[in-house]
């Protein structure tokens, strides 16, 4: 499967894209991608998550993911913004990539931008 | 020539690029250095390289060689970027955009000889405080290079203190509040600065700081968003910005959404580059964009300006403030004028402390309304370059 066609409907910033195309094309390096969450799907209100509740949202999204392709705790690091609702996640391509197709991921942008 | 590189050049004598080399990114490691190597006499060792060297961890270096990326970050004036264009071993030369610190126009010393400084005048604020306003119980945030805390117009003045790593994590324990730079110094000052001997820089002399060191060695969006949910967290009300990318990049709109139904008033500066550019996130719609002017109520030239093709808010900045000549703290003791928007962010974040006190409740539109409402323009500055013009404290108060 393509990387084209893996990507998800999560709206994903072309530097951020741009970086992850480039660390699937080298040797596995980390990229840096700031997330911007949204509820649980399955309550019928979106937005962000509330303060107390976006570190659970963030925690057990992360940690759905790494089950899903075997990584590690320490393949990982994240930090949440809880008063934003935002996360900024650094792992590999592949580890992104997964996260950028989970329902609680609004939006992704690159934590560094060129330069 | 990309914009970018042709106002950087024209305006500065030089630009920060990146230099895309001929090896292969991440394969080529070895040659790529090579070719670095043979391009290093292009790079100026200007400031601006050496202060990115630095916060690169390569004092002295006027180029940075990324390896992996096959690429070479650096600065060039007009003939480097000639030379570089046209050496054989280049692929591509384009401009490097960077979230920064919107840097002053001029800097200079000064001492304080008057009450109060022209901007406060200008503006209005001194009447405020007759009044009883002057910013007290309003928490301001004010994310930058950090500040002094120990100079004396800013005793007592910073409540709470960060700063924020790569990654948005505060840093523990938590700093005593001190300046990577003293950019932030001087804005801190302007927002808040309280009297030292009768004599005034600050617009709110009882407003207190959320101050935190988001910017300047490591540049990452999670350090500014660090940074906005630590002072969200603490109950600011204002959040002054004098930071942003070059262009239009929308990677803090919906924070900025966010902060406006949280109820904090984005205070943001447009930038520094001229009319037909502007800086993220001071040209977005939903943040209170400012200029800068000058004591003849004039836009500053290089204070930044564009239209947008879009319904809502179309032209940034939103309205303009003193940003020319304008003295504040300087770290370590004293004084020092410096040109800039900037410059002028920290006086509107200021007045909006002010308003807030008389109007603790206020929503953000409202307060936001009223001090569109409360500016003037001058009939020779075009709407284009100075938005709504230039507020007043009193009639914003009036407008409330």
């Amino acid at each position: 499967m393509s990387a084209r066609s893996r990507r998800s409907k999560t709206l994903v910033d072309p530097e951020l894209r741009r970086q992850l195309d480039q660390a699937a094309a080298s040797k596995p390096a980390a990229v840096e991608a700031v997330l911007r969450l949204r509820r649980p799907p399955t309550r019928r209100s979106s937005g962000e998550p509330a303060p107390d509740a976006a570190r659970d949202v963030a925690r057990k999204l992360l940690t759905r993911v790494a089950e899903e392709i075997g990584a590690a705790a320490g393949d990982y690091d994240f930090n949440v913004f809880p008063n934003l609702g935002y996360c900024v996640l650094s792992a590999p391509a592949g580890f992104v990539e997964r996260v950028l197709h989970q329902p609680e991921v609004a939006s992704a942008s690159a934590n560094r931008r060129r330069g | 020539m990309s914009r970018f590189l042709s106002q950087e050049l024209r305006s500065r004598g030089q630009a920060r690029v990146i230099v895309v080399l001929r090896a292969a990114a991440g394969t080529g490691a070895a040659a790529s250095k090579r070719e670095s190597r043979r391009l290093a006499p292009r790079f100026r060792n200007g400031g601006s390289s050496l202060a990115l060297a630095a916060s690169l961890g390569e004092p002295g270096e006027a180029y940075r060689f990324f390896p992996e990326l096959g690429i070479v970050l650096g600065t060039v004036d007009h003939a480097g970027l000639v030379a570089l264009r046209s050496d054989p071993d280049v692929v591509s030369v384009f401009g490097a955009p960077a979230l920064s610190p919107i840097r002053p126009r001029a800097v200079r010393a000064a001492k304080l000889d008057k009450a109060h400084t022209w901007g406060l005048d200008r503006l209005g604020a001194p009447a405020l405080w007759q009044r009883g306003l002057t910013g007290k119980g309003v928490l301001v945030g004010h994310l930058d290079t950090g500040v002094d805390g120990r100079h004396p117009t800013l005793a007592g003045a910073v409540a709470h203190f960060a700063e924020f790593d790569l990654m948005g994590r505060a840093i523990t324990p938590s700093p005593k509040p001190r300046d990577s730079d003293e950019h932030g110094t001087h804005t801190a000052a302007t927002i808040a600065g309280r009297a030292v001997g009768g004599r005034h820089v600050g617009m709110a002399p009882g407003a207190r700081l959320a101050s935190a060191t988001v910017i300047e060695g490591g540049d990452t969006v999670a350090r500014v968003l660090g940074g906005m949910d630590w002072s969200l967290g603490l109950g600011v009300r204002v959040l002054s910005l004098s930071l942003g990318f070059r262009g239009y990049w929308p990677d803090f709109l919906a924070v900025t959404r966010i902060l406006r139904r949280k109820g904090v008033l984005p205070v943001f500066a447009v930038g520094n580059e001229y009319a037909g550019s502007s800086r993220s996130p001071g040209n977005y719609s939903e943040a209170l964009s400012v200029g800068a002017s000058d004591a003849k109520d004039q836009v500053a030239d290089f204070s930044s300006s564009q239209r947008f093709d879009r319904k809502l808010d179309p032209i940034v900045p939103d309205l303009v403030a003193p940003g020319v000549d304008v003295v504040s703290a300087k770290p370590g003791g004293g004084y020092q004028s410096m040109d800039g928007t900037s410059m002028a962010c920290p006086h509107i974040a200021g007045l909006a402390a002010l308003l807030l006190e008389a109007k603790p409740k206020v929503t953000v539109s409202r307060l936001e309304k009223a001090i569109f409402a409360s500016c003037k323009r001058p009939r020779s500055m075009p709407a284009e370059r100075g938005g709504h013009g230039i507020p007043s404290a009193v009639t914003a108060l009036e407008a409330l």
